[in-house]
């Protein structure tokens, strides 16, 4: 992936990397992560998911039934860990370029 | 069903139906997990599932290599079957007339409902209208059977027609095929080579796609093409009002055809009211330099042109209830 991740891409790879989750799973382990402030749709869900599988960062891991609503589960692949590293060492980086001129001392 | 379903599973409607199939039960069962609590549906989940089911279809709709050579292909057959659908119901409606001008093997021998009408022109008349539905509704298959059973019906018209009591010489293609059109319907002979090249088109066509400002342009063109080369023939029949009509209606289907969204419904309309609409006018007006028109045949005429209408709605419809993508 070239392009900058959209956060709730980000937060979807987060979400996974606890281990497997079905859609709602991971919908509701990416509002945990980011204290409720990221909430995915259900189409934001499908949209991100989809891309991640196309380029080989999460893969479909069974289902189940439960309740009469099928359930797909998803896994991070070892590729979708090392992107998500990245971009979390971007993101660390970038902030680090803010917290530094704000807060001097302490960034030094 | 609780409401919230309903109303989920209408909005699942915005998928392209290959990815509603697929994945249509997960995304609704996520949907109704992330809503649990929720007395009413969400609104953020039907719209995000909305616009990612319109994000596909875009994608979906993305012309590949080739594409737009297929999608040219695929019109320019859906219009050969438009003209050949067209002059072939003339040509079954128009029987009373031209039985004093066909030659014994094909004049009139079957009388259905007070028409006059003969084998041949049934024949030809019922595969190219089964090839213009087939397509209309993108029944491949069924388009290139009926095609095949055109060119059938036609090779055998041309093999076993005689060649007496007819205008222009049967070697002689480019004269004979202009005194054809020039006298349409009375010598559809050259009809051949447009439901060959139907067929073959249609082999060639895939998915629809979304078309160019291009070959939306060159709709325009042959469009225009298609219904000057009837408003003379029609002129030929019917006298200049009656042609006047028919070059607006086509018009119309013509600016269809410009549009991004898919033509064909509009189009399909066109050779059935091309067809009906004259001939309930020169009913109305008795025109006295025109064959009558017997009720029935004005009738046939506007049933048809309904019929059209009706499958064009009931294909517009399907595609907005998520079949293939606005446009192919």
């Amino acid at each position: 992936m070239t392009e900058t991740m959209r956060e709730p891409t980000y937060f979807v790879l987060a979400a996974l990397l606890d281990g497997r989750l079905h859609g709602y799973g991971i919908i509701k382990r990416a509002a945990e992560l980011s204290d409720g402030r990221v909430r995915i749709t259900a189409g934001t869900l499908y949209g991100a998911i989809d891309r991640l599988i196309e380029h080989g960062l999460v893969a479909p891991d069974g289902e189940e039934t439960v309740s009469g609503r099928l359930r797909r589960y998803y896994r991070i692949t070892g590729e979708g860990e090392r992107v998500v590293a990245e971009e979390a060492a971007r993101l660390r980086a970038a902030s680090e370029v803010v917290a530094r001129r704000l807060h001097p001392a302490e960034a030094s | 069903m609780t409401p919230s379903e309903r109303i989920y599973r209408a909005a699942l409607a915005a998928y392209p139906r290959d990815y509603r199939a697929a994945r249509g039960d997960e995304v609704l069962g996520t949907m109704l997990d992330a809503t649990e609590a929720r007395r009413l549906p969400d609104v953020r989940e039907v719209g995000s599932v909305v616009a990612d089911g319109y994000r596909r279809r875009v994608l979906a709709s993305v012309t590949p290599p080739l594409g737009a050579l297929r999608a040219g292909a695929a019109w320019a057959a859906f219009a050969l079957a438009v003209l050949t659908a067209a002059v072939a119901v003339l040509g079954v409606m128009r029987e009373d007339h031209l039985a004093t001008s066909l030659p014994a093997s094909l004049a009139p021998s079957l009388h259905v409902l007070g028409l006059a009408i003969s084998p041949w022109f049934a024949a030809f008349a019922v595969t190219s209208i089964g090839a213009l539905v087939a397509l209309v509704t993108s029944a491949r298959r069924a388009a290139i059977a009926f095609a095949l059973a055109g060119v059938a019906v036609q090779v055998w018209e041309v093999a076993f027609r005689p060649a007496a009591g007819f205008p222009g010489a049967h070697g002689d293609f480019a004269a004979y095929a202009w005194t054809n059109v020039s006298t349409l319907p009375r010598e559809p002979w050259h009809w051949l080579v447009p439901s060959l090249v139907l067929a073959a088109c249609v082999a060639v066509s895939g998915p629809r796609r979304v078309p160019g400002i291009g070959l939306r342009i060159a709709r325009l063109v042959v469009s225009l093409v298609l219904v000057a080369g009837l408003a003379l023939a029609m002129d030929h029949l019917y006298g200049a009002v009656a042609a006047l009509g028919i070059v607006l209606l086509p018009l119309l289907a013509a600016a269809v055809a410009l549009s991004p969204l898919d033509p064909r419904p509009a189009l399909a309309c066109v050779p059935l009211l091309v067809t009906a609409l004259p001939l309930a006018w020169t009913y109305v007006h008795a025109d006295p330099t025109t064959p009558a028109a017997g009720d029935l045949t004005v009738l046939a005429g506007i049933l048809l042109g309904i019929v059209a209408f009706a499958v064009a709605g009931t294909t517009s419809a399907h595609r907005l209830r998520g079949g293939t993508p606005p446009q192919s």
